[in-house]
């Protein structure tokens, strides 16, 4: 067989991975004015642009995607050409991949601090952005799915199985949780509402962590701890079963993010069983990755690359063991909705996402450079001062969360709640926000040292474009081995690959999701439940522009510490007209859900101006330019449309007199809101229509 | 393995069917005072995760502790002063932080030394099943024989043995076993998963959410009403609330008037989205009890906001016995006169 010349693209590579350090100083920075901001609200200016409800999106988004997801591209495009031996498909289509995405990035940036959210978790990004996002994801697939097809390996290395599974269920959850009809060019609604919005972005919030921040950097660990390590690969019976096991199991796993929710319980309880049965699927990758070290345990005490990789696998099967033990509702009644889950998260994204990339960035840059790093000493101090912040970071919050939660369901010998004033559970926090911003602060430095030592390596260094490779083309037709194991069948077949990673994610996706949204006693009926009238629609839009999902939820557990302080608890048939639901993950602030009558309106403006003049000591910041800006009612009609269109019964006459009846509902609240002395406001305020939502929220079943 | 296997099944069962372990946590009970289940169902999950690990971390430690005497002193030594630490920061800082806190981040600080150790002893086992075979037979025990077949590793100087003709870019993969330990814990959760399905959603001996909470909220009403029979507590209501003059209680009253009520009725009770506390006129009735009422239920439609969900009784009676105290004070800009004279 002759042998072919030819040559990696590693340009590609250097691309991805210095665009991937950029962003995570930014992502990261952003993170530590959050986490100051949530002690000293201050901190926001009083700019719109830079409150918590909008950073916040921004600081995930920007770690997942930007930081975490131009990493997995650098470490494949390095990967698969070699494990392929093959130089990528296409050199145009990588441009076009790497160009496409950092503009996603640059669009998501600014949109998000405009308040342009759709406000699903991890979704936010408006449909324009959605649609670039599925054809960049669609270039990433064609040029790897080309690659592979002209490969000089037979077969294809358990990495790549990670790579091709990473690229399908991705494609499948962004598209199903991202279906939403426009309005106009930068405003849409999810098409599924309440329950079903809520599972369906729970099925991809769940899984954009298991096949965006896990199988792909699993895939990435395959590749890079045996190269970085020079041993072999434990067990290649163990990669096939964790393998297969994962896929298929991680998809079901949505619903605890649900538990004790409207949520039918039969799916709370599927997602309870699944994540428990999740734990040895997710050990499998860790066993695998740690035993590969095995003989080569002296060099992990002199090797930094390798303690940066011990330390990542260590964190994901600390975080994947703790994840199945907080989906068990007894522990989930305790931890949801505190800080206890950022904690567990963090553990996850720190420390594997964040360690293993830096590990693979200091083995990967100098090969691709053809030098040295610039200081190993830097390196060391990047991971001690990375593994203090990663402590820091997260003990503070689990305490945090013990805390609140212990706090949230005390009650005093008399029957009542201990601390019915829900700020003084928060307050009771500072301390552990503080230290926690330390810890960020910390893992902040530890990323800038890198980039720094980088720079510093680039410079010194020389890229090698164009790394010549040579291997003899495939044969034609393949023999098989005497005795070979089953799966090397199915490794040498890239689409059968696909296709049964596709067959495995949809079973638990088709079973959870379908029955959801078909069976009507999954969601039973409340007669007294009537859409939104057009100004409280208008003040749903402004709740979620603020992001006001980041710190409250909507939606009360049936728990007696629950109802004491909220009122009765959600039903399912009350969100029937929520497009998209606002049900939260976290309780910064208290629950909203029942809000509606609690307070007069004059207390919301108060506290809408200035949070401490209603709370002192609140946390929450002020938003004085919703007392400046008008309500803009230009698509108040279009809406309704919208709405219609997705099964909302607004008669014709309520769509065709929207923007009068609006002014009508704006005038009597403001009247209202005038009848104080101290208050002088004009009915068409963003603020007016706020008011006018939160007064509605959870008061229909009252009626 | 099939005595342990028993053995786990019971406890699982025993840790996920207590539904009593919610209820508990959500009584009348003071925390504090009940150690609750739920502190047995997170170390009953903690005792599991680390079942197969613990045997071996004693192990490694022992052999630490026979190996480097003096360290290991040491160590002991930071870890009781660390502990003394948070015994004097105690209640001022982290008030929340008493005993049954400590004990949870005391379960998870043990997880995570747990994790970390294992680390160490997959090393570990690696050499010792090097020196094991360099040695012979010799050095192994019941346990290690017990260890050996847990993993049932080959040992590294063996695996040329078991090295495939796989070739990656270099990587080369061995053909181990599946871990024992890994594979049984696999079953485990799949049985774990069956039953508990089983247990909620085909043979319904399970209580779900709903069910759960209405016999949460039927145990409550329960406590409550033996302990108000007994004469623990008073169930303090508009009805048999009495007006307190202590100066501790007025104390107390005003702190949280204060803190909570000043916005509205100003610092000194003169009025001011509020109306005037401090002159004779009333908008919804004068009496001690009249003003607990409006503490109490609030006035929503006027603006006073109802106090109940967020003040014990208690807190409430002393707010509107420092109110009692602040008639007729005459403090400056004082709000006009609202409502009818009270006398």
């Amino acid at each position: 067989m002759e042998i072919q010349k030819f040559h990696y693209d590693n340009r590609i590579v250097k691309d991805f991975a210095l665009a991937s350090i950029f962003w995570g100083v930014i992502g990261m920075l952003v993170g530590v004015i959050i986490a100051i901001q949530l002690f000293y609200p201050p901190l926001n200016f009083d700019t719109s642009w830079l409150t918590f409800g909008r950073l916040r999106p921004l600081h995930t988004n920007a770690v997942i995607f930007a930081f975490v997801g131009n990493a997995i591209f650098a470490g494949v495009y390095y990967s698969l050409q070699r494990l392929l031996k093959a130089r990528m498909f296409s050199d145009a289509l990588s441009r076009i991949h790497f160009w496409g995405w950092q503009l996603i990035i640059v669009a998501a940036a600014i949109t998000l601090v405009l308040g342009i959210t759709t406000s699903k978790e991890y979704a936010e990004l408006e449909w324009p952005i959605d649609i670039a996002i599925t054809l960049i994801w669609v270039v990433f697939g064609w040029n790897m799915f080309g690659t592979i097809i002209k490969r000089r390996e037979r077969h294809m290395y358990v990495a790549i199985w990670f790579y091709i599974a990473t690229f399908v269920t991705v494609a499948v959850l962004h598209i199903v949780n991202n279906l939403e009809l426009p309005v106009h060019f930068l405003k849409s609604y999810s098409i599924y509402s309440g329950v079903q919005d809520a599972l369906v972005q729970w099925w991809y919030g769940h899984n954009a962590v298991a096949f965006f921040l896990t199988t792909p950097v699993l895939g990435l660990m395959y590749y890079f701890v045996p190269k970085a390590a020079n041993r072999p690969i434990y067990s290649y019976r163990l990669s096939i079963v964790h393998f297969w096991a994962l896929i298929f199991i991680y998809i079901w796993a949505g619903p605890h993010h649900l538990l004790y929710t409207a949520l039918p319980d039969w799916a709370q309880s599927l997602g309870t069983a699944f994540s428990i049965m999740l734990i040895a699927p997710s050990w499998g990758g860790m066993i695998n990755g740690l035993l590969t070290l095995r003989g080569a345990w002296d060099k992990v005490r002199e090797d930094v690359i390798l303690k940066f990789m011990v330390v990542a696998i260590t964190c994901y099967g600390m975080a994947t063991f703790e994840g199945p033990l907080l989906s068990l509702k007894n522990v989930n009644a305790l931890a949801h909705y505190t800080d206890w889950i950022p904690a567990h998260v963090h553990i996850g994204t720190l420390g594997w996402n964040g360690f293993m990339i830096f590990g693979i960035f200091y083995w990967l840059i100098p090969i691709i450079y053809r030098t040295k790093l610039y200081s190993t000493k830097l390196v060391n101090i990047h991971f001690w001062i990375g593994t203090l912040g990663i402590i820091f970071w997260a003990l503070p919050m689990y305490w945090a969360g013990f805390t609140q939660s212990l706090m949230w369901k005390e009650f005093t010998a008399d029957g009542v709640l201990a601390y019915g004033n829900f700020l003084e559970t928060v307050t009771q926090l500072i301390p552990m926000y503080v230290t926690r911003a330390i810890g960020g602060l910390l893992y902040l430095t530890g990323i800038i040292l890198m980039a720094y030592n980088i720079r510093k390596t680039v410079a010194a260094g020389n890229l090698l474009a164009e790394e010549p490779a040579e291997a003899p083309a495939l044969e034609p037709n393949y023999v098989k081995h005497t005795g070979e194991h089953w799966h090397r069948w199915i490794e040498r077949k890239p689409v059968q690959m696909m296709i049964w990673s596709i067959v495995l994610i949809l079973i638990g996706s088709v079973i959870e999701i379908i029955p959801t949204m078909m069976v009507k006693n999954n969601i039973p009926t409340i007669e007294n439940v009537k859409p939104y009238t057009a100004l409280e629609l208008e003040g749903r839009d402004l709740y979620i522009r603020e992001g006001c999902i980041s710190c409250h939820s909507q939606m009360v557990r049936p728990f007696r510490s629950e109802t004491e302080r909220y009122g009765e608890y959600s039903k399912a048939g009350e969100f029937v007209y929520d497009f998209p639901f606002l049900w939260g993950s976290k309780r910064t602030g208290p629950d909203l859900h029942r809000v509606g009558g609690k307070y007069p309106h004059s207390w919301h403006y108060n506290h809408m101006l200035d949070p401490e003049m209603m709370s002192p000591g609140s946390l929450m910041p002020p938003y004085p330019w919703m007392f400046e800006n008008a309500l803009s009612t230009k698509h108040t009609k279009g809406k309704i449309k919208a709405m219609q269109t997705l099964g909302v019964p607004y008669t014709d006459e309520q769509y065709k007199n929207a923007v009068e009846d609006l002014k009508a509902q704006s005038e009597e609240i403001a009247n209202e809101l005038n009848k104080d002395p101290n208050i002088n406001v004009s009915s068409d305020k963003e603020i007016i229509a706020l008011i006018a939502y939160l007064q509605r929220l959870g008061t229909d079943i009252k009626n | 393995m099939k005595m342990k296997s028993k053995h786990t099944l019971l406890l699982l069962a025993a840790f996920i069917f207590s539904n009593k372990s919610f209820a508990i946590d959500e009584t009348s009970y003071h925390l504090l005072s009940d150690p609750g289940t739920l502190l047995a169902s997170i170390f009953l999950a903690l005792l599991l995760a680390v079942m197969f690990i613990l045997p071996s971390v004693i192990e490694t430690l022992l052999k630490l502790v026979k190996q480097h005497k003096g360290k290991a002193m040491l160590l002991l030594g930071i870890l009781t002063t660390s502990a003394a630490k948070a015994e004097i920061i105690g209640p001022d800082f982290y008030r929340k932080f008493d005993g049954y806190h400590f004990v949870l981040v005391l379960a998870l600080v043990i997880l995570i030394l747990a994790i970390t150790t294992q680390l160490r002893i997959i090393n570990r086992l690696a050499n010792d099943l090097r020196e094991t075979n360099a040695l012979g037979e010799k050095s192994e025990t019941a346990w290690s024989r017990f260890i050996k077949k847990m993993t049932d590793a080959r040992a590294v100087s063996e695996e040329k043995d078991i090295l495939l003709d796989h070739d990656y870019d270099g990587i080369k993969e061995l053909d181990n076993n599946l871990p024992p330990w890994w594979l049984y814990g696999f079953y485990i959760t799949i049985i774990f998963a069956v039953v508990y399905m089983g247990h909620y959603h085909v043979f319904n001996t399970g209580d779900l959410m709903i069910a759960e909470y209405e016999k949460e909220m039927l145990y409550a009403q329960e406590e409550l009403e033996a302990k108000a029979a007994s004469g623990d507590i008073v169930l303090l209501d508009e009805n048999n609330v009495e007006l307190l003059t202590d100066a501790a209680s007025i104390d107390k009253g005003a702190k949280l008037y204060t803190s909570l009520c000043a916005a509205c009725h100003a610092a000194e009770g003169q009025g001011l989205v509020g109306p005037n506390l401090t002159d004779a006129y009333w908008v919804h009735g004068g009496s001690f009890k009249d003003v607990f009422s409006v503490i109490k239920y609030g006035v929503p439609e006027k603006g006073m906001i109802p106090w109940k969900t967020q003040l014990s009784p208690t807190q409430m009676q002393n707010i509107a016995s420092y109110i009692m105290t602040l008639q007729g004070t005459n403090p400056p800009n004082p709000k006009a006169p609202e409502g009818e004279l009270y006398e």
